[in-house]
């Protein structure tokens, strides 16, 4: 973890009450959160306004309007070439659902409800086990 | 006899073959005895006789001598020599057939001499004498006491003029038994008078119509006879020119007799022992009841042409059977008795065929116009004028008509009577109108057709349409249908002459119905009538040709109505053989590559089930020993449908049939049901339902993370005052949202939920895409133009209806397919954007005015092509259903169309 700086996190929801709850608790653990209300402003947002190498981890959720998570993971992945973690958050649990989420580019999957402070954790297990650190690039 | 017989068929004799063989064989037998069939049997021996071979002995032992009459009286110096030549040439026998005259005792002496000389003596009427008998000719002086041989030369009796046969000895005055000539001849020559005959008739054998031969006594005193001729043969003198000629059997091949011609045959026939013989009574009886009895034997295992056939081979054998032992064994048959006996016995059977089929046929008429009329039809339906006045209100009210009148034929009146009428009577037909057998009625009797009318129905208002239309059943005109109505009204009806004939053709069948009732009322009231009247077969024809075409309607109707159900249906019989299936299930089975005609219920249970053979079996036994119903979930090779195989006994309805049956048996059963009900659309609707409440799962979930997440951070004690209000506030909307979500949710699942296109329901956005474009691929391969599809993985659902979404993608693809380019793709883009899911449509197409476009698409500009009338009937589907349809179209850059539905979860 680089000093310098907090981690930072793009949180992508579509849900604005989770969003802000989740920026709270992820401010509180000490990263600085980015958010997107759905998989077209996640693109927006890391196509012109953050240099993506600053970016250490994405926290997205599944089911969001004109995006979805899925859609947005396979983007990050396969058109921005983007290596950033990727923790998907989800109350669809479906059989089999969980490799589809990780063949779309998601590195872990948390599934709804889920507890702040396992949220947390999967982060840093997250970050630890891909070597991410504030200057974890694309 | 016809009357007995009709007794026969009404089963009150049981043994109708052994009265008819006995009844029959016994009156031929009396009758033929009685000698009433003499004439015709002549006839056919006759016939016989000259079809017949020459006798068995080709050489006539007679020889005809014949001379002039007037040479009786030439004396001993005409007969002497040619007595003497005779004999010298080696005559087996002299026979003279009268007593010469003026001849000396010299003469007698040398004919009594000779041993072998016979002189035949007329039978005369004696004079003086009033009595029928017959005094045999007197024997001169001389010749009594030279002690001559003499028999009696007459004929036997004809048979109606015709001379066929000659008597052994004849009764006279003097001697009870007076031998005849050719009795006495023949006996001499078998041994002498102690072979003599002396009683019976015998036929003269003229078989094969041979000639004897003859000489004329002229030749003989010339000095031409031919001592061939008359060795060892016997000479008959006698006078072919005296005398009437007879009739005998050879008469009809133009040849007639004298009577000394047919002596000559009648001692030929002695002389060669071949007299014609005729069978004993008994043999006759036995021939004749043996012929009978073969027959009803034979008959009875064929139709008409079967027995006409074997009638006519019997009849000629019958014939060739007589002319055999007439020509071998010389025995003539009772030929007419015996064709009368197979001619007849084929027309007692045929007839008592005839009677049975007609008294079965007008009984299975009678019960099938009961059944009928109790099955379909209540009998207060004939005996009130209630029903007949919801006939005609429902006929006046679907028809828009002002006034209507059922009108009816009745027997033994010309004139029409009224069933019913509404807002008009009898009384606006004029009388001189009302008889059928003239216009208006004989107009459309002869065109079978509605025809207009002018003034038909008085009191009629200004401008009124007047129709008559004939109520014609199984071919009868059994009434009329008089109505009137506005023109306007009238002209609004599409094909209205067709619809006028189907009407008038139901009214008929009710008309049908309530004459066969009002006939049996009659018959019962007045029971003695029945017997009065004559019911000839044609009214039995006609009346079972009426109720076959009822029963025709009633067959025809449950045809359609079996063929019309949705559910799929096949019937089997106890043994598992295909009865009936319906077209659902033909089509249904089709498409699966089975066929129903060739697969047992078992193998039918098995394919559809996917359940081994062995278990299909078990499950069938079951249906048959136990009655038992089955239900199987079924699925189709091909078909994505989904099935419940239904599968039951088909017992008879014996409520209805008034039996009570205490134990079930498996002939009991009609068959063996099994029926294919489509559960797809409920399967459907229960996914519906599931998809709302897994969405209601989802959504749950995230709301009870924010809640999960408010609750933590309330607990850490650091939190600032500020975020703590924020986290209670974000709880309490949650907690809020989260009601209104699981309401609405409760809401939507606790809905009935139908599959009809006026269903609003939250509904996958993507299947019914899926499907639409599925449906359509066929149609844009042929001008191929391909699908580029950019779904999402994951969208909320929408509001629609389940089959009605399928219906509106597939009339905006299908717009589309008609309007893009070829080689050209449509593509169809799915977003889900401020709880909205849109679709859009577009490809690279032709192109039509845009104007144009939007009056097709949500004005009222009246349409030809089918897919804009679909696309219209889409957008009010949609508008329903809170969404909206917008279209673009531009020439030369194509169509354009978004789908706007609301979202749910």
């Amino acid at each position: 973890m680089n000093d310098a700086r907090k981690l930072r996190i793009l949180v992508v929801d579509d849900d604005p009450s989770i969003v802000e709850l989740l920026s709270i608790v992820l401010e509180m653990a000490g990263y600085e959160v980015l958010t997107a209300g759905d998989g077209a402003q996640a693109v927006s947002l890391l196509q012109n306004l953050v240099p993506e190498s600053l970016l250490d981890v994405i926290m997205v959720d599944l089911m969001m309007p004109v995006m979805d998570g899925l859609r947005f993971m396979r983007w990050l992945r396969t058109e921005f070439k983007s290596t950033v973690p990727v923790l998907a958050l989800t109350g669809r649990n479906k059989p089999g659902g969980e490799a589809m989420i990780l063949q779309a580019g998601a590195d872990a999957v948390l599934y709804k409800p889920v507890e702040p402070k396992e949220i947390v954790e999967m982060l840093a297990t997250l970050l630890d086990r891909t070597g991410a650190d504030g200057s974890a690039k694309g | 006899m016809v009357r007995i017989l009709k007794r026969f068929s009404y089963g009150e004799i049981r043994y109708v073959a052994v009265m008819v063989w006995l009844l029959l064989g016994s009156a031929l037998w009396v009758i033929g005895a009685a000698g009433l069939f003499a004439v015709p049997d002549g006839v056919l021996y006759d016939h016989l006789v000259r079809m017949g071979g020459r006798p068995s002995q080709a050489l006539p032992k007679v020889l005809l001598l014949d001379a002039q009459p007037e040479s009786r009286d030439g004396g001993d110096a005409t007969w002497l020599p040619l007595l003497k030549e005779l004999q010298s040439q080696g005559a087996e026998q002299v026979l003279f057939t009268f007593l010469p005259a003026h001849v000396t005792p010299d003469f007698y002496a040398y004919a009594r001499r000779s041993g072998n000389v016979f002189f035949g003596r007329g039978l005369i009427q004696p004079t003086g004498v009033s009595t029928e008998a017959l005094e045999i000719e007197p024997l001169p002086k001389f010749a009594q006491e030279n002690g001559v041989l003499s028999a009696v030369y007459a004929l036997a009796p004809s048979e109606y003029g015709v001379y066929r046969i000659q008597a052994h000895a004849f009764a006279t005055s003097a001697e009870p038994v007076s031998p005849a000539l050719e009795s006495l001849a023949a006996a001499y020559v078998r041994g002498g008078a102690g072979k003599l005959r002396k009683e019976g008739l015998y036929r003269v054998n003229f078989l094969g119509s041979y000639e004897l031969p003859r000489i004329s006594a002229t030749r003989v005193a010339n000095g031409e006879l031919i001592p061939e001729l008359v060795k060892g043969r016997s000479v008959l003198i006698g006078f072919s020119g005296a005398g009437p000629h007879l009739y005998t059997p050879l008469a009809g091949s133009g040849k007639m007799l004298s009577e000394f011609e047919f002596h000559g045959y009648a001692l030929d026939t002695l002389l060669r022992d071949q007299p014609i013989g005729s069978v004993p009574n008994w043999v006759r009886f036995s021939m004749i009841l043996s012929l009978i009895g073969f027959s009803l034997f034979i008959l009875q295992w064929g139709g008409l042409r079967f027995s006409v056939g074997v009638t006519a081979i019997l009849v000629a054998a019958n014939g060739i059977m007589a002319w055999l032992a007439l020509d071998f064994v010389r025995v003539w048959l009772p030929l007419t008795e015996l064709w009368l006996a197979q001619i007849a016995t084929f027309f007692l059977f045929t007839r008592v065929r005839a009677v049975t089929e007609e008294t079965k046929l007008r009984q299975m008429m009678l019960e099938t116009n009961a059944k009928l009329r109790e099955r379909f039809f209540p009998t207060s339906f004939f005996a009130s004028q209630e029903h007949w006045s919801q006939v005609i209100t429902m006929v006046n009210q679907t028809l828009n008509l002002e006034r209507t009148i059922f009108l009816e034929r009745v027997k033994g009146d010309h004139r029409v009577h009224e069933v019913k009428s509404l807002n008009c009577s009898l009384q606006d037909i004029k009388e001189q109108r009302r008889d059928y057998e003239r216009a208006p009625y004989s107009t459309a009797i002869a065109e079978r057709s509605p025809i207009e009318v002018q003034n038909y129905l008085s009191r009629g208002e200004e401008g009124e349409v007047q129709y008559l239309v004939p109520l014609l059943f199984g071919g009868e005109i059994l009434g009329f249908w008089a109505f009137g109505a506005r023109p306007e009204k009238l002209a609004a009806l599409h094909n209205r002459d067709v619809v006028l004939r189907d009407f008038g053709e139901h009214i008929a069948e009710l008309l049908f119905h309530r004459q066969q009732w009002l006939e049996k009322e009659a018959e019962q009231a007045r029971p003695l009538e029945r017997y009065l009247r004559l019911q000839g077969g044609e009214q039995v024809v006609e009346s079972l040709k009426k109720t076959l075409a009822a029963l025709d309607r009633r067959l025809v109707g449950m045809d359609d109505y079996l063929h019309g159900l949705s559910t799929a249906g096949i019937l089997y019989d106890l043994f598992g053989r295909v009865l009936i299936a319906n077209r659902q299930m033909v089509q249904i089975l089709t498409k699966a590559k089975l066929v129903p005609y060739q697969m047992t219920v078992a193998d039918l249970v098995s394919a559809v089930a996917g359940v081994s053979l062995d278990h299909a079996r078990g499950l069938i036994q079951s249906i048959i020993l136990d009655r038992q119903k089955i239900s199987i979930s079924a699925k189709l090779p091909d078909d994505q449908r989904s099935y419940v195989l239904y599968l039951g006994p088909l017992l008879p309805d014996r409520q209805n049939q008034g039996v009570r049956t205490a134990d079930p048996r498996p002939f009991e059963l009609e068959g063996v049901l099994c029926e294919l009900i489509d559960v797809t659309a409920i399967k459907r609707l229960c996914h519906l339902k599931d998809e709302v409440a897994e969405r209601l799962v989802y959504q749950i979930r995230n709301d009870t993370e924010s809640l999960l997440m408010a609750v933590s951070l309330l607990e850490i004690p650091a939190l600032t005052e500020e975020k703590r209000s924020r986290t209670l506030s974000i709880a309490r909307d949650k907690i809020s949202t989260m009601m209104m979500v699981i309401e609405k949710t409760h809401g939507l699942l606790s809905q009935e939920v139908d599959i009809e296109i006026e269903t609003r329901y939250p509904v996958d956005c993507k299947q019914p895409l899926h499907a639409a474009v599925d449906a359509l691929q066929s149609k844009a391969a042929a001008h191929d133009i391909r699908f580029e599809l950019n779904l999402p993985d994951l969208i909320s659902l929408v509001f629609a209806s389940p089959e009605g979404l399928k219906a509106v993608l597939e009339s905006i693809l299908a717009a589309l397919i008609t309007d893009t380019i070829q080689q050209g793709s449509i593509r169809v883009d799915l977003e889900e954007r401020d709880q909205w899911i849109v679709y859009r449509f577009s490809s690279q197409g032709f192109g039509i005015p845009e104007e144009r476009f939007q009056a097709y698409l949500h004005g009222d500009a009246s349409l030809s092509a089918e897919e804009f009338k679909k696309l219209r009937q889409s957008a009010i589907c949609v508008e329903y259903w809170g969404g909206a349809l917008e279209g673009h179209s531009e020439i030369g850059v194509g169509t354009r169309f978004e789908l706007k539905l609301k979202g749910f979860i």
